[in-house]
């Protein structure tokens, strides 16, 4: 794996294939905690937090599991070690570190059931991603939610200002607003090869 | 009162343990009923992407891999009814528009002519991209040998005509298929023995 | 008894519009967006999400007394996650063709909203039976709305209705229905329609069409409430500062 293509990996992931524009993945926070910038931040880094720290649990498990041939387990064992893990970071970031706490930890026990996280850690077994690949598309996929988190907390700002006909206010102009920014991102497909091009 | 709140902590977790206890049962069970038919509806899909691209193949044999420039390619033998090796079957995954493609590439050992070209997983845009994953287009690959260009305009006797608004996963169908066929040079060169 | 039955059908037809999940209260929105692409695929999810839906509301409604208060998030994870699991083997091993198009979002049911969401605001309160006819019309008003999307989306954006049936179709055997493999009707479809743009575009504006016909009904406007929809809230500690800073 040359830096290229560790770059290419992670930009493929942060904007060609953004998890919530092109994939759909976490789009509950991404329509529900887009309203202020500054919890759009909070909850984009809890949930980068909690992707990685998924990822480096998840990978060894799943290598024990193969083993095992117990694959059909995965879901299930998955999803218990992911809300654990949570449950474990709130427990100390609240015991030990409070300020952090107070600006991650709050966002974290949402975080559990977000389809986002087990997408990611879903998706790298998939690709069959060796570990730190795994890790850099981890990591690309949470920039990619934070990007469109904070891009979208800005469109978002100017439509509550907007004189919006009566029956599209509320869900439906947010909708069709993320509508429009999913076409910007469109104008990426094929960036990421044209930069690193073969 | 210590006894209790032992108690309260012990009686949640033996229930929660019994549940996944259960559950993992039921779903040991469910995968004994159904992994046999998963296992060789894989078996089957796989020969039928292989047979695809080479049809005059007894058998394939297992997934062999061989190194060109540096890149590692993986591919499996065709064999014939007495077990002679008769072609190559080369599985590349290349770069296109909206990420990865993968594609399987058959080439025959005795004329050296491609005998076919299957895409198996591409990411491009529906209506634009995707329409390199059609029988016109696959098809212009078929009898071709050496290194194969890209024309917009039309078919010659050395390049493939692109797909119109596709010039992008054109492209890297046809690199798939020009990696291909160096990694099949590299294996005969190397006496044919794989 | 008239009652009993009036009361089920109640349970039932809620989910199909007053309280439809979709287009209502507004869940389980990342399959319905990306599962939405093709009239075959919204059936499939919808058949596996209902399933999943019906027999987990069963079980967690008949341990309803047996599972402590304190475990019941991680218990109801377990017996949901068993099902989706159950769910995707057989559909891996009888419909392989479905398996490869939904793909990962087969095993993210596990995590859809509406199945916990279910099991906590109504399996865990209401009886067996009750339970069941519930998950079916909430499975089934799910299963609409997706339909309804992949119809639109489908038609404008590949110019086809069913296509690739035999998908599903195959289940039953070979050339089910004379081989029937959808039709196509436009010749130069709006390819942005099946793209992901699309998918918002056609979820706003059908949330609009929901909201119009609500409002006659004197129905409450479908909105997310941020945290408070989800089905974590009570467990969240955002929630519940969030609910003190508003007692403030």
């Amino acid at each position: 794996m040359t830096a290229t293509q560790l770059f290419s990996v992670l930009l493929t992931a942060i904007l060609t294939e953004n998890f919530v524009l092109c994939k759909f993945l976490g789009i509950c926070p991404f329509l529900g905690v887009s309203k202020k910038v500054n919890t759009a931040m909070g909850m984009s880094v809890a949930v980068i937090f909690v992707m990685l720290i998924s990822t480096a649990v998840t990978y060894p498990i799943n290598t024990l599991l193969v083993a095992k041939h117990l694959e059909y387990l995965q879901t299930i064992i998955f999803i218990l070690v992911i809300a654990a893990l949570v449950q474990l970071v709130e427990i100390v970031l609240k015991k030990y570190i409070k300020s952090l706490y107070n600006s991650l930890g709050i966002y974290l026990p949402l975080i559990t059931t977000n389809c986002a996280v087990l997408g990611v850690v879903l998706l790298n077994l998939e690709e069959g991603y060796s570990f730190g690949i795994s890790m850099i598309n981890t990591l690309g996929a949470g920039i990619g939610f934070m990007v469109a988190m904070l891009i979208f907390a800005g469109v978002r700002s100017r439509l509550e200002t907007a004189d919006i006909p009566e029956f599209l206010k509320g869900l439906p102009s947010t909708l069709i607003a993320a509508s429009l920014t999913s076409v910007s991102f469109l104008g990426f497909s094929g960036v990421v090869d044209g930069i690193f091009g073969s | 009162m210590k006894n209790k709140s032992l108690k309260e902590i012990l009686v949640p977790a033996i229930m929660l343990f019994v549940i996944a206890t259960i559950c993992t049962a039921l779903l040991a069970g469910t995968n004994l009923l159904t992994e046999d038919r998963i296992d060789e509806l894989e078996i089957q899909a796989a020969m039928a992407a292989k047979t695809a691209v080479f049809a005059d193949a007894t058998n394939f044999s297992d997934e062999k891999t061989v190194d060109v420039n540096g890149e590692t390619y993986t591919y499996y033998e065709a064999q014939g009814e007495k077990g002679n090796i008769t072609g190559y079957v080369f599985s590349v995954t290349v770069k296109s528009y909206g990420g990865d493609l993968s594609a399987m590439v058959g080439i025959s050992a005795e004329t050296d002519k491609i005998t076919g070209v299957e895409i198996t997983s591409i990411n491009d845009t529906p209506g634009l991209g995707m329409k390199v994953n059609t029988e016109n287009f696959l098809s212009q690959y078929i009898e071709r040998t050496g290194i194969i260009g890209v024309n917009k305009n039309e078919k010659t006797d050395t390049e493939i005509q692109a797909v119109s608004g596709a010039t992008i996963s054109s492209k890297a169908v046809t690199d798939a298929v020009n990696q291909s066929f160096s990694a099949y040079e590299s294996i005969k060169a190397g006496g044919n023995n794989g | 008894m008239a009652e009993n039955k009036c009361s089920l059908r109640k349970e039932f037809t809620k989910g199909l519009l007053r309280e439809n999940p979709v287009l209502r209260l507004v869940l389980g929105t990342c399959p319905t967006l990306a599962t939405s692409t093709s009239m075959v695929n919204a059936i499939g999810m919808g058949i596996a999400a209902t399933l999943v839906l019906v027999c987990s509301n069963i079980v967690i409604s008949a341990l309803r007394k047996v599972i402590p208060d304190k475990v019941r998030i991680p218990a109801y994870v377990v017996i949901i996650a068993s099902f989706v699991t159950i769910v995707q083997m057989i559909v891996k091993a009888f419909v392989p063709a479905l398996d490869a198009a939904l793909g990962v979002y087969l095993p993210l049911i596990v995590v859809n909203c509406i199945i916990l969401g279910r099991a906590e605001a109504f399996a865990n309160k209401n009886p067996v039976i009750a339970s069941a006819v519930d998950g079916l019309g909430m499975g089934i008003g799910f299963t609409a709305a997706l339909f309804c999307m992949a119809t639109i989306r489908e038609f404008l954006g590949n110019g086809s209705l069913f296509a690739e049936a035999q998908d599903l179709l195959g289940v039953f055997g070979d050339n089910v229905l004379g081989g029937f493999n959808g039709i196509t009707i436009l010749n130069t479809p709006m390819t942005i329609f099946i793209l992901p743009a699309g998918g918002f575009f056609v979820f706003g504006v059908l949330i609009a069409l929901s909201n119009k016909i609500g409002d006659k009904k004197k129905l409450p406007k479908a909105e997310l409430h941020g945290c408070e929809s989800c089905p974590l809230a009570s467990t969240c500690s955002k929630v519940v500062s969030e609910r003190e800073d508003k007692k403030i």
